[in-house]
């Protein structure tokens, strides 16, 4: 068809339709500038949280120190419990420390990031039950 | 059972004492920092889901004015 007229699609109330383009657009807009006002709060919360961090640990360390400065108690020789002697035949069956610790071991090593998290986990436990435990002597 | 210090390390306990006691409150005041930042933080992602649902409606209206036009 030699000079085909060119088809056109109605839309009606046009300017509604550029408006509501214009306020989409506004939107968006104003979107990003909250992502940007998010991006800085959470930056400075991740200054105040490491902050906060280094001062508990300094709290930690204070009260180790203090730990250090108090005397060390004496227990009294009833608190210490006995170890209960072992038949010589029952020792000769039992399975040596080392061999124990053999047994213990993994079979695949941990990746070494895991290693450290728990061992300071490990650590934080044991600190943990030590003062439950002094605390049970106190009580 | 009394524990006797000597004198020079109870000072440096009531010290490190004071020490602590001022490093809890600045981590008070750094917790509480944190938690309001936190507060902020939500208030704004709630602020991106209001928006959100704002500029859907938008685009639904532009949709349906295009979808049905006037032939």
């Amino acid at each position: 068809m030699p000079d085909e007229e060119p088809l056109f699609v109605g839309v009606p109330d046009s300017v509604a339709l550029r408006k509501d383009l214009l306020n989409a657009s506004k939107s968006l807009l104003s979107s990003l500038r909250g992502y940007e006002k998010f991006n800085a709060i959470k930056n400075e919360k991740e200054r105040y949280t490491s902050e906060l961090v280094r001062a508990v640990k300094e709290i930690n360390m204070l009260n180790r120190r203090i730990k250090q400065l108090l005397p060390k108690t004496r227990l009294k020789p009833g608190m210490i419990k006995k170890p209960v002697p072992v038949p010589p035949r029952i020792a000769r069956e039992m399975p040596r420390p080392a061999e124990m610790m053999e047994a213990k071991k993994p079979a695949r090593p941990a990746p070494s990031g895991i290693i450290e998290e728990k061992t300071r986990l490990a650590k934080l436990e044991d600190e943990l039950a030590e003062v439950e435990e002094k605390l049970a002597k106190l009580e | 059972m009394v524990v006797y210090v000597k004198l020079d390390e109870y000072k440096d306990i009531v010290d490190i004492v004071n020490l602590i006691r001022t490093k809890l409150k600045q981590a008070r005041y750094l917790l509480d920092k944190v938690a309001e930042l936190k507060k902020q933080e939500d208030a704004e992602i709630g602020g991106w889901a209001s928006e959100l649902d704002s500029i859907e409606e938008k685009i639904d209206t532009i949709d349906k004015t295009l979808t049905e036009p006037e032939v």
